[in-house]
């Protein structure tokens, strides 16, 4: 049984989810792209949801075209 | 918001994340008249299997508009959950409960508890489920988020004393385990409720005024209640620690309840 903040269990839980069941996506701009490592709340920093990728390689497709 | 709502009714399960709790007011159409009614005004033709996500309560200098406490608001719109968990175990398992619902669901987090850390186990949690997070004997505590952590602490200093509280930690405003409040009351035949939302129309007084119906003739005292004053949160962090309810505030509050004074 792990031991965590409950920052990082947030974060777990919502890798495990969006893992498990393609219906679940986030809008918004708090989830870790990677798979979650200690932090504090400090350390909160926004990066891409699996949205906000999608679009990016989206984008970098019809630059290249 | 509401790309989230439409993307719910389409069979998706967004997770939509507010940053602070104080700013879904400006989504508060899409939550409060779309995703709370829309099964209900369609006569349960669509589930709405929404999570929104946000922070709430005070932390550091947050001021005015970024540390409210909106819990009870939220709760009081039919067809919303609203979720408050106060340990990474239960945060971790009651967002995944909360995805898994077919109804739109209120999940937050309380600023002051991202650091706290705390064992994680694989258990699934239901809604709708409080739990005893200390056993005792001489009254109960129920409270919720950082006002529980609080309690924790309040019942170490009073067991000094030879005062044994127990404390329920609430889990989810809706649904509501007034059941488990009742069963603890029935044991220690005095309840004390701490929240950090304002104590002036509360959820504490909506469970103040079950509790003293159902258990009237067992209660040893009144029920009494601890929440913040209905005033805007300062920026002053001294200004701000006296609005919260301490640890000191629940000593006392618990120790002139079971001394019935």
């Amino acid at each position: 049984m792990p031991e965590m903040t409950y920052w990082r269990a947030l974060n777990l839980a919502l890798h495990e989810l969006m893992a498990l069941d393609e219906r679940v996506f986030v809008m918004g701009r708090t989830l870790r792209a990677g798979p979650p490592a200690e932090e504090s709340s400090e350390s909160r920093v926004d990066c891409e949801t699996r949205s906000d990728r999608s679009v990016s390689a989206r984008r970098r497709s019809v630059r290249r075209r | 918001m509401a790309a989230g709502v439409g993307a719910a009714l389409r069979g998706r399960r967004p997770i939509v994340e507010i940053m602070y709790s104080d700013f879904a007011l400006l989504a508060f159409d899409p939550i409060a008249n779309q995703a709370a009614m829309l099964r209900y005004t369609f006569g349960g033709q669509f589930d709405v299997p929404l999570v929104v996500r946000s922070t709430s309560g005070a932390r550091g200098g947050g001021g005015a508009q970024h540390s409210q406490s909106l819990e009870t608001l939220f709760a009081q719109i039919p067809g919303l959950e609203v979720v408050v968990p106060a340990t990474p175990n239960d945060a971790r398992a009651l967002l995944k409960a909360s995805a898994a619902s077919p109804n739109p669901t209120i999940f937050l987090e309380h600023k002051a508890l991202y650091t706290h850390r705390g064992l994680v186990d694989n258990d699934p949690l239901e809604l709708g489920r409080a739990c005893v997070a200390r056993a005792g004997t001489d009254s109960t505590i129920v409270a919720t988020q950082l006002l529980l952590h609080r309690s924790m602490d309040a019942a170490d200093r009073l067991h000094a004393e030879d005062i044994d509280l127990e404390i329920i930690d609430l889990r989810t405003l809706w649904p509501l385990d007034i059941e488990a409040i009742y069963g603890s009351v029935r044991r220690t035949r005095r309840l004390l409720i701490c929240h950090e939302a304002p104590l002036l129309l509360g959820f504490g007084a909506e469970l103040a005024a079950q509790t003293q119906q159902e258990l009237w003739s067992e209660l040893h005292a009144p029920v009494a209640r601890l929440g913040a004053a209905r005033v805007p949160t300062p920026y002053s962090p001294p200004l701000k620690a006296a609005l919260v309810p301490s640890v000191d505030e629940i000593v006392l509050t618990a120790r002139a309840l079971v001394h019935g004074r």
